[in-house]
């Protein structure tokens, strides 16, 4: 039990890390005590031991393989200016598509809309019921609802991803913008319709109240 | 004449891919030493050392141009390696045998040494028993005791590199050695009792 104050100090002294004055001190202690003195030989072979088991070698190309991957994880993002450079023909035939569908879009609606739509009107208040007329105006408006909500969400992951992912944006836009956008168009119109329906009916009421 | 770490470290954040490739090519040794000794796997230790200086090479632009690169390279490396040790499962060693040398199942014989410590840690079969005990260590002592005696880092060095005062470098070795005599109490009788 009289060597417990010098415990601390004999890892110390193993090391080599005492001042002048504390490692006379722990000599003279060793000097008597043969256990402290078996402690400090244990220590010292233990420590030559971590000391003296063999170097490894790193494996052949170990600074080549840390290269690749810090190339690999340094490499610029695609942003949509890469992608543009290397898909430049699919974003010209998408252009064209674009325009080609926006032109016709445009005429065709000049060229019908004028009679094309008071008769969707008319054929809408003759063919429906009252009824049917008020469940068709709350799915339309629903699914408009429901498909707003699903354009938001796209817009929210293509806020989210940023141009990381922008080199998807060509997919993205003909498998989910295309379909939803005529989606919407047509449960919108459906609901545009229906309203401008009522409306008329409104005021067709309203004026031959005021002729009574 | 060689550049110092601490000019490369400059190139590096100036873009010179090639410096940072002198630093890995500079450090690899002791780095990959130190993981392969932490965890006695070659191939868990390569990549844990190449996870190492991406992590450096991340972490470079933080470096304080004033300080010595060493100490940090180290802080860097132990901070990754405790973060790993943490997620594996604890290893399996066996003490009662002569570690993990092939085919080595016989106790240890040790001819009576104790006068020459030293030549005593010549011994290879001790070594791998060291190395093995070792691994059982809770990791802040397990990297501790590496880090002083088998890279040779001065408590202070230490102490920096681990961001810890002195005084618990010098606890963790104490406690660390308190730790590998009872897991080596065999040897510890036989020899020095």
């Amino acid at each position: 039990m009289k060597c417990q104050r010098w415990q601390r100090w004999l890892p110390l002294y193993a090391d080599g890390v005492l001042s002048p004055q504390e490692q006379t001190a722990v000599e003279a202690h060793l000097r008597e005590c043969p256990t402290c003195r078996a402690e400090v030989a244990f220590l010292r072979m233990l420590t030559a031991a971590l000391a003296a088991y063999p170097e490894q070698e790193p494996p052949p190309g170990f600074a080549a393989q840390v290269r690749a991957r810090l190339a690999a994880w340094t490499e610029p993002r695609a942003d949509w200016r890469t992608w543009l450079r290397r898909e430049w023909a699919t974003a010209l035939v998408g252009l064209g598509v674009a325009v080609g569908l926006g032109g016709g879009g445009m005429l065709l609606w000049q060229q019908y809309a004028g009679e094309w739509w008071p008769r969707a009107v008319e054929w809408t208040a003759q063919t429906l019921s009252p009824l049917a007329q008020i469940a068709a105006w709350k799915t339309a408006l629903r699914e408009t609802v429901a498909l707003l909500a699903e354009g938001l969400v796209i817009l929210r992951d293509w806020a989210l991803l940023g141009w990381e992912q922008s080199g998807q944006w060509f997919h993205t836009f003909t498998h989910l913008a295309l379909p939803l956008s005529w989606q919407l168009g047509l449960g919108l119109g459906l609901l545009i319709v229906l309203s401008l329906h009522w409306w008329e009916a409104r005021g067709n009421l309203w004026a031959e109240n005021q002729q009574l | 004449m060689e550049p110092t770490d601490e000019t490369l470290v400059q190139r590096c954040l100036n873009g010179d891919t090639e410096a940072f490739d002198a630093l890995v090519r500079r450090y690899q040794r002791p780095i990959y030493n130190l993981a392969y000794r932490l965890t006695s796997d070659p191939e868990e230790a390569n990549d844990l050392a190449q996870e190492i200086f991406l992590r450096v090479y991340e972490r470079l632009h933080t470096f304080q141009p004033e300080a010595a690169f060493r100490p940090w390279l180290y802080r860097v490396a132990t901070n990754w390696c405790l973060n790993a040790l943490k997620r594996r499962r604890p290893p399996t060693v066996s003490l009662e045998t002569g570690g993990g040398i092939e085919g080595e199942e016989r106790p240890l014989e040790l001819p009576d040494l104790v006068e020459d410590p030293a030549r005593l840690a010549e011994r290879r079969e001790l070594q791998e028993r060291v190395q093995q005990a070792i691994l059982t260590l809770p990791p802040k002592y397990r990297i501790v005791m590496l880090l002083r005696y088998a890279q040779g880092l001065s408590y202070e060095e230490i102490a920096t590199a681990l961001e810890m005062p002195l005084g618990t470098v010098k606890i963790h070795l104490h406690r660390a050695k308190a730790h590998l005599k009872e897991r080596l109490r065999d040897l510890y009788e036989a020899y020095f009792g």
